[in-house]
């Protein structure tokens, strides 16, 4: 990224409406002039806009990941939160560029962070809704600790809705999906997701037995302070993929009627939050497997490192399912922007997500209730 | 050591019947096998190949199940020289230690004479070892990046030694897929044989004919621009569009290619496969579904529907030209005949520009005039459609002034993009007109970034889908419209105009366009 631009800091305790019209203008000055780095005339980059709202102690790292995934998902950003140290009414404001050269031309997007005062904080949706670049649709994502009055009012105009279940519960994100009118995404369904896709595969030559799951065990690191369980989100995706019913502490019972028994274990050493290892049970007798995942010591969190893939039993099972085998797996390295992107670009849609949460923030209150 | 869950960006297919597959995406990793490039001392391995597969190791495209080895004549450091090739032409840059380590300890040389049996026993063992070591389970992709004098060889020597078997459809079952570079012949006699010798030895499905042109993003964008929205295609048409311009323009010279370039000329190097590519892209019908023979089979259509230039008509529809000394970007030029080895009375075109029709419903009187050279003012690969003229100028009288015909262009190289030229009223009191453009530029859109075209052909050659590779009807189809213009060239000794280097080509160009229209000079 080269060439920034900043405008004047702006403060105003009138009417958010103001501040609305003095966000526009200071827009339409950087737009107005070439590039000052280069003399190039500027291209806006249009294709999202990117609302995030989200507690004041992490605007430096949401301004390095917005710089970031403006390499390949440019558009407009807005940062807003509420700043207790603000007069209730009052709105601050800052407007920038960010340039970089491509084809003789400054490629350039914009970000808009604005702190609302507590009383100011209940017109959020309306200053939002009048900032976001028309015809491109609005990503929001929420980020832990955002008063819910901001929170609503972000998801209000969003079509699509980021959260991170690592740092908050299934339960609120229940009530978000309620309300939001597009689909959500979860970084942490994103991080996770080689750990479903290697569980999927015991099953791939013989899908019957996913309805034969007798046990599971999850080990997982202790979930963070505030954050959901993870073995909740995957249990909730195993649920709702599999028809189970009657989740609790003690289990669940499969689309026959049997009882699945489930415990969840604590590791030490793992990243608060991060799955270690999953152990299946599937099919009785001769024809039964026993499937593991299992972290390996150089991962160090859900994304990285590797881990080690294994399947045991059942010899002469249906379909050559009972084949022991057993594979390290490398999980790569991903970063929190390849995260984000793969949470907006829904690779691996969203309605398979949305059962997975709601299936699990029930067994995440059940879990606590039993 | 395989790789869990790489997800890229397509969605859907999964083993019938197993719940926990829903809504994840399709795996786009290319499965473990093993890259054989033949050829692994030329200049497109160094340049795209060694590249292209590092390049995919950092995407986490192929799996780490994968193994590359060299084959050439000579002894060669071959993973110093991948290294090296990989440092100076990686679209990403510095080199990532550790994906490159561990795509070198996959790594080997087989040296050898493609005509001996002895090299492929060799290669033989070396598959053998990697199977074992590296579990690519007996699948290969061998890259024939050589003449194509060479490819029969290659092919008998890889099939007499069993390294490639009768293709096996099963799923997850062992592959031997075969890369043919491009020319695919020289004529249409040759790519006939060409591919008889090839089809003797292999199955179709098992033959992937490349045209790097295909694996541009911006190519495969004409497909999604035409029928992945709804406001464009109703325009595609005879009704709507005038004309459409083809332009696929260099400009350096022959960079001391000139002995080929002399048995070649830019016909056969850039007109009968890139171009004459670019041309089905545009001209033809919606494919019934996205997979390789529904694709193939409508741009097989409209080169069948392409009317031949014979007899007296190659005089007035194509126009062929060779570069003369000149300037271009400040810098002074040699003309071709100029040029080491080259011929100093060659008659080698560097230029060529046609006219062509499409005799089909949707095209029907609407011209195509295509150009394409070596040494003109910029390099550029577009297509234009340049749209019907007002019915009325209704403006006119008010003062409105001459607003062009609209313009719909796509520029595949650089800049790549689309532009949509339309008149739009000048503030202020009257109606004055001006052309205006909307600009989408993917590099604003998507960043800078894209893979390369390579990347892209090699992966799809190992899992499997050709669609983005050329079919032996197609290529034949290519050759047998291309033939009989090169032999009338030849027969009615038509003239070769001259150009000056630096400049759009030779004006007796304009000629092939209709009264009053001239070629776009971007």
């Amino acid at each position: 990224m080269e060439g920034a631009v900043s405008a004047p800091r702006d403060a105003a305790t009138g009417k958010p409406s103001d501040t609305v019209a003095a966000i526009e203008r200071e827009l339409a000055s950087i737009w107005s002039v070439p590039d000052p780095s280069t003399g190039a005339t500027k291209v806006r980059a249009s294709t999202l806009n990117y609302v995030v709202a989200t507690p004041p102690s992490e605007l430096d790292t949401l301004r390095e990941m917005t710089d970031n995934i403006a390499e390949t998902h440019a558009g407009r950003v807005l940062l807003v939160w509420v700043d207790g140290r603000l007069e209730p009414w009052a709105l601050w404001h800052e407007v920038s560029g960010v340039c970089r050269p491509s084809a003789g031309t400054s490629v350039c997007n914009d970000r808009v962070e604005i702190g609302f005062g507590a009383v100011a904080a209940e017109r959020a949706a309306s200053v939002v809704r009048s900032l976001v670049v028309p015809e491109v649709p609005v990503i929001a994502e929420v980020v832990a600790g955002a008063p819910s009055l901001l929170v609503y009012a972000v998801v209000e105009v969003a079509d699509r809705v980021v959260v991170d279940s690592r740092r908050m519960r299934l339960g609120p994100i229940a009530e978000l999906i309620s309300r939001a009118r597009g689909p959500l995404a979860d970084r942490a369904w994103v991080r996770s997701f080689s750990w479903r896709e290697l569980v999927a595969r015991f099953f791939d030559e013989a899908p019957d037995l996913g309805h034969a799951i007798e046990r599971v065990t999850i080990m997982r690191a202790k979930p963070r302070p505030g954050g959901a369980d993870p073995s909740h989100l995957f249990l909730g995706w195993l649920a709702s993929r599999l028809g189970w019913s009657e989740l609790g502490r003690g289990g669940a019972r499969r689309a026959d009627g049997r009882a699945i028994a489930v415990s969840i274990e604590e590791a030490a050493s793992a990243e608060p939050g991060d799955l270690v290892a999953i152990s299946i049970e599937a099919g009785k007798g001769e024809q039964s497997v026993r499937c593991e995942v299992a972290r390996k010591p150089d991962g160090d969190t859900s994304t990285r490192g590797s881990v080690h893939w294994s399947r045991s039993g059942g010899a002469g099972g249906p379909g050559g399912a009972g084949r022991a085998s057993a594979h390290d797996m490398a999980l790569g390295h991903h970063d929190e922007t390849w995260v984000l992107v793969k949470a907006i670009e829904a690779t691996e849609g969203d309605a398979v997500y949305k059962e997975a949460a709601l299936t699990g923030a029930k067994w995440e209150t059940w879990w606590e209730q039993t | 050591m395989a790789k869990a869950g790489d997800s890229d960006d397509k969605k859907g297919a999964a083993p019938a019947g197993n719940p926990l597959r829903e809504g994840m995406p399709a795996d786009r990793t290319a499965p473990p096998c093993a890259l054989v490039l033949f050829g692994a001392s030329g200049d497109l391995t160094k340049r795209k190949l060694v590249p292209a597969a590092y390049n995919l190791a950092l995407s986490r495209l192929l799996s780490q199940n994968s193994a590359v080895i060299g084959v050439a004549r000579r002894p060669l450091p071959f993973v110093d020289q991948m290294k090296e090739a990989v440092a100076k032409h990686s679209r990403r840059k510095p080199i990532d230690q550790d994906v490159w380590s561990d795509l070198a300890r996959r790594t080997s040389y087989v040296q050898g004479e493609f005509h001996d049996p002895e090299t492929y026993k060799k290669l033989a063992a070396e598959l053998e070892r990697v199977d074992k070591e590296h579990g690519t389970n007996g699948s290969r992709l061998f890259y024939l990046a050589v003449g194509p004098d060479q490819m029969p060889t290659i092919v008998h020597g890889l099939v007499e030694a069993g390294l490639v078997k009768a293709p096996d459809r099963t799923s997850g079952a062992a592959f031997q897929h075969v890369v043919v570079e491009k020319p695919f012949g020289t004529d249409l006699p040759s790519a006939r044989a060409l591919n008889r010798e090839l089809l003797s030895q292999l199955d179709e499905s098992q033959i992937y004919r490349i045209d790097h042109y295909l694996g541009k993003e911006t190519v495969q964008n004409v497909i999604v621009l035409r029928f992945g929205n709804t406001i464009f295609e109703p325009l595609w048409n005879r009704q709507h569009v005038d004309r459409v311009e083809i332009t696929v323009a260099e400009d350096l010279g022959v960079e001391g290619r000139g002995k080929f370039y002399e048995g070649t000329g830019i016909t056969r190097d850039i007109v009968q496969n890139h171009a004459l590519q670019v041309l089905t892209m545009i001209g033809m019908e919606p494919p019934i579904a996205w997979d390789a023979n529904s694709v193939r089979d409508e741009k097989v259509k409209v080169l069948r529907a392409l009317r031949p230039i014979r007899g007296e008509d190659i005089l007035t529809q194509t126009v062929r030209g060779q570069y003369a000394a000149g300037s271009i970007r400040g810098d002074k030029v040699p003309g071709y005949r100029e040029e080491p080895d080259v011929a100093k009375d060659s008659e080698t075109e560097t230029f060529v520009a046609m006219r062509l029709a499409i005799d089909n419903f949707r095209w029907g009187g609407v011209p195509f005039v295509l150009r394409s050279g070596k040494r003109l003012r910029r390099r550029l690969a577009e297509v234009v459609l340049h749209f019907k003229p007002l019915p009325h100028r209704l403006f006119d009288a008010a003062g409105g002034g001459a607003a062009t015909p609209n313009q719909l262009v796509l520029r595949i190289q650089p800049d790549e993009g689309i532009s949509l030229r339309f008149g739009a009223k000048v503030p202020g009191g009257g109606v004055a007109i001006r052309d205006v453009a909307m600009d989408f530029l993917f590099g604003a859109a998507f960043g800078s970034s894209s893979p390369e075209a390579y990347e892209r052909l090699l992966l799809d050659a190992m899992r499997g889908d050709a669609t983005l590779f050329t079919r032996d009807d197609e290529v034949e189809a290519q050759w047998a419209f291309i033939d009989p213009i090169l032999e009338g060239w030849k027969n009615l000794k038509a003239p070769l105009a001259s150009y000056e280097a630096g400049s759009w080509g030779p004006k007796e160009a304009d000629a092939l366009l209709p009264e009053g229209d001239r070629w776009r000079e971007p």
